[in-house]
């Protein structure tokens, strides 16, 4: 790393200074010796996981325990060598990438070669559409608002046409791309904050600890590629900001392109990348006035000290790009994506009035641990979801203490330092029904300072002079791993972290072979765009593989009803009618199957039909005794009714 | 390298990708790969960081994530702008803009102080075998992981049962009724297909149904066949383990 700045007496200066103060890394040198070790228990681990993947297919009880030996061989001697190994900067670089792809091989391993998460589907059908009309904005009914924000699907159509690959194939090669660049950015953003800069290693691997990074950031989704390219934004932006003249502009050029490009690619992301920046700016400013007041304070009066003042172009993007960023997003989000305000705002609020509501004891909230259908985690799980927010909350202020006291520290340390205090208000999130949600996928953004003062807690704890340097660094090591384990018990339930033989009542999609034979009938001999009605996960994969026109409940019909009545009669026939349902799904593997995620068809199903314990196997079964449905496809499990007849 | 060679070597590159995506039509699907995953996540970006960076002063982590980064924003871009013209976003639209845009950055880096000796196509300062020994290894590793893992089956395989499909769909005049019967993922196995109307048997016939394979029969609708009953299909397994399956199909709406 080298940094060309002129001391002008002014911020560059600061900034001369932080700079100076950040280079710490031994060398650049790439020994093989130090990073054979987590290279090859990062690849043992992949194999591992490979395996105990292979086994939980057939049902045996020993995969569990050894998907967590496998996750835990890809994290631990990573971690170990980042904190405890004087190793170069190349060798920090090689260990987090590793570690960075072996963990995107575990979601890989889940189901090879295939979308097994629900969003991917929804953006699979986004990038089917834009593939098969040429153009932009194609309606998408399982996600309405994916369409106005195509970045990936954009690239990921010109990987498809540009190689032959398949939809899946190249969206796995792009989110594998994205997964480098995330871990790599992230390292280098972070390397140009942190004082040590060799700080910024340990940060970037608690950054793996996210619950979201092992399979939600992921997934093939409009999220999983803007978070890569906001933080290589941020680190262009902020490289930028240690430079001058033509190359300060050149590289802020390439930040602002990157800004553009996270705007047409997701709607949170764009509008946390263009906050943080303006927060970005304004404590620049803040802390620039703060210098000449001080200095004024202190009596040193002199030229050099009454000209110290902030330059425009010292601000992040020279003052332009957070503005191009406001503009770019408020043009987007008013002009093409009108949508996104009804999509995120009932969401948004929903959650906040939760939260509100059992502050002041009104409600009950969620329980931790347990899903929607009352599916509790087992104990230790509990407790290590438990002692990992523990161990998180008791490092941050230690990590807050160590970057607001050290010489040298940037002003951005001390600002990720504060912003890392989000974390603790977005675990009251966690204990509510829908904010749930918002906050599982804001871990994505808010462990972005939270590791790096994480990271920065345990230096202050480990530089200290102790004797026990052993227990300490096996003390280390344990507590990050519960952190790392919490974070994946966080993210994921017991009964779907691996994968499983289909059952409706859990997968929240098939990705089994019967019900992609059945998605690829309904495409490529039934045709695009037939009315279909079917369960959530059945009707997800027809919606999306399947390139048909999902039907969702809605005043005049009830999907929910349609299916879980017992018989067919006119209420059935006129939820038909006004659905205009041509086909309906039918997956008999329903009938018996536990609604461990809540729900079968509808979030709200109970409420307009309450079916006991499982959907019985008459009620399931209910189309194929109906004399005037054609039952025109039959797998065994899944089978597809034409109601055209039924209905006329 | 100097930049001029650099320069020159990312043209040559771009180029023959170029050459090979517009005119080798149908072309091996790994050639493929091969020319048209940098084209679409690594040259653009690069040819701008020749641009950004010509004294090649940051270092080699900083030039991959720039130029894989600012690659996917140009492509983003430029098939998003591409998408919104008439002509639509074609393979060959998106090679030539692609083409384009990076052939302008180098244009604009070729021409930027030519006196200079610095840039290159990926710094390498010292322990240059080690590294370039690591680089080869690292990609291979990539490139054998991400392939393998998106072939579906590769590693694990998620297929469950033996399925085997029985379909039955009328063409749209309600002249003739099709019936297709699919092994996806079943041992192969001896099948006989039944097909009858209003309880009269219309065909009869066995079928050798080897995994992935599929067989479609056509049936022209007789006067004989009457609108008060379906035409259903029964595929019975020979050897007994996979349950029929059964179709029935109304050839009147």
């Amino acid at each position: 790393m080298s940094h060309e700045i002129d001391r002008h007496g002014d911020m560059r200066g600061d900034l001369r200074a932080e700079a100076d103060a950040g280079i710490r890394w031994v060398s650049e040198a790439l020994r093989w010796t130090h990073v054979m070790v987590p290279v090859l228990l990062a690849t043992l681990g992949v194999v591992c996981i490979g395996y105990a993947d292979a086994l939980a297919l057939h049902g045996t009880p020993a995969s569990a325990p050894l998907w967590w030996v496998g996750v835990l061989l890809i994290f631990v001697p990573a971690l170990t060598t980042l904190l405890f190994v004087t190793i170069s900067r190349s060798e920090a670089v090689v260990v987090l990438l590793v570690t960075g792809l072996a963990l995107y091989a575990v979601k890989l391993l889940y189901a090879p070669g295939r979308l097994w998460g629900f969003d991917e589907l929804l953006h699979f059908r986004t990038v089917d559409n834009l593939i098969a009309a040429g153009h932009l904005f194609s309606y998408n009914a399982l996600l309405p608002v994916s369409p106005y924000y195509p970045g990936m699907e954009t690239v990921t159509a010109v990987i498809v046409r540009l190689t032959g690959l398949s939809i899946v194939q190249s969206g796995l090669v792009l989110i594998g791309v994205a997964r480098l660049l995330t871990v790599i950015a992230l390292f280098l953003l972070l390397e140009r904050i942190a004082t040590p800069s060799k700080l910024a290693a340990p940060a970037t691997l608690l950054y793996m600890t996210s619950p979201a990074f092992l399979y939600f950031d992921s997934m093939f989704s409009y999220e999983s590629l803007a978070i890569a390219l906001a933080l290589a934004c941020l680190f262009a932006l902020r490289t930028a900001q240690l430079e001058e003249g033509r190359r300060r502009d050149r590289l802020n050029a390439v930040g602002a392109l990157l800004l553009l490009a996270v705007v047409v690619t997701h709607h949170v992301t764009s509008f946390i990348l263009v906050a943080t920046l303006v927060a970005w700016t304004v404590v620049d400013l803040a802390h620039g006035r703060l210098r000449r007041k001080k200095a004024r304070e202190c009596g040193r009066l002199d030229a050099r000290a009454r000209k110290r003042r902030v330059y425009l172009g010292d601000l992040p993007g020279s003052g332009w790009v957070p503005v191009l960023g406001v503009v770019a997003v408020l043009v987007w989000l008013t002009n093409v994506a009108e949508i996104t305000v009804a999509y995120l705002w009932p969401q948004l609020m929903s959650g906040f009035i939760e939260v509100a509501r059992i502050i002041s004891f009104e409600g009950t909230g969620r329980q931790l641990f347990q899903s929607t259908a009352g599916h509790t985690a087992p104990p230790a799980e509990r407790i290590v979801g438990i002692g990992s927010v523990l161990i998180i909350l008791a490092l941050i202020p230690f990590g807050i203490r160590y970057l607001w006291e050290r010489r040298h520290t940037s002003v951005l340390s001390r600002f990720l330092a504060v912003a890392a205090l989000v974390y603790p208000a977005s675990l009251a999130l966690r204990f509510t029904k829908s904010g749930w949600d918002i906050g599982s996928r804001a871990t994505a953004f808010i462990y972005v300072p939270l590791a790096f003062t994480v990271a920065a807690g345990i230096e202050s704890l480990i530089s200290r002079d102790v004797k026990y340097v052993r227990l300490r660094v096996l003390t280390v090591v344990l507590a990050l791993s519960l952190v790392f384990a919490g974070g994946i018990i966080a993210g994921t339930s017991p009964i779907t972290r691996q994968p499983a033989p289909y059952d409706p009542g859990v997968a929240e999609v098939p990705y089994d072979t019967e019900s992609l034979a059945a998605a690829g009938w309904t495409a490529n001999t039934l045709g695009p765009g037939n009315r279909f009605a079917g369960d959530s996960a059945g009707g997800t994969l027809i919606g999306s593989i399947g390139r048909q026109q999902l039907v969702t409940s809605d005043a005049t019909v009830s999907v929910s009803t349609l299916f879980l009545s017992p018989g067919f009669n006119t209420p059935e026939q006129t939820i038909v009618r006004n659905g205009r349902i041509a086909y309906v799904l039918v997956d008999r593997r329903i009938a018996g199957s536990e609604p461990l995620k809540g729900f079968i068809y509808e979030r709200w199903e109970r409420q307009a039909w309450d079916y006991g314990s499982t959907v019985s196997s008459e009620t399931v079964n209910k189309f194929d005794v109906l004399r005037d449905a054609s039952k025109v496809y039959d797998s065994g499990n899944i089978q597809i009714f034409g109601l055209q007849r039924l209905v006329p | 390298m100097s930049q001029t060679r650099a320069v020159l070597l990312v043209a040559i590159g771009t180029a023959v990708a170029a050459a090979f995506l517009l005119f080798a039509n149908g072309g091996s699907l790994w050639l493929r790969i091969v020319f048209g995953i940098p084209l679409a996540l690594f040259l653009p970006g690069h040819a701008l960081m020749l641009f950004v960076d010509p004294e090649g002063r940051l270092g080699g982590p900083e030039w991959f994530t720039l130029s894989v980064s600012s690659s996917i924003a140009v492509t983003t871009l430029l098939g998003m702008a591409l998408a919104s013209t008439p002509m639509g976003l074609t393979a060959n639209a998106a090679v030539v803009a692609l083409t384009l845009v990076t052939l302008l950055a180098l244009f604009a880096a070729g021409t930027r102080t030519a006196t200079l000796s610095f840039g290159r196509l990926m710094p390498i300062r010292r322990n240059s075998i080690q590294r370039a020994t690591f680089g080869a290894l690292a990609l291979a590793a990539c490139t054998l992981l991400v392939l393998l893992l998106t072939i579906p089956g590769a590693v694990t395989s998620s297929t469950t049962g033996q399925v085997v499909v029985l379909w039955g769909l009328r063409n749209e005049s309600g002249t003739a009724v099709r019936i297709g019967a699919n092994n996806v993922s079943a041992e192969p196995r001896s099948y006989r297909l039944t097909i009858t109307q209003g309880g009269r048997l219309i065909s009869e016939q066995d079928l050798e149904l080897p995994r992935g394979t599929s067989h479609v029969f056509e049936v022209e609708k007789s006067a004989t066949w009457t609108d008060s009953a379906p035409v259903v299909a029964d595929l019975a397994d020979v050897g007994g383990t996979v349950p029929t399956r059964s179709v029935s199909v109304w050839m009147t709406q």
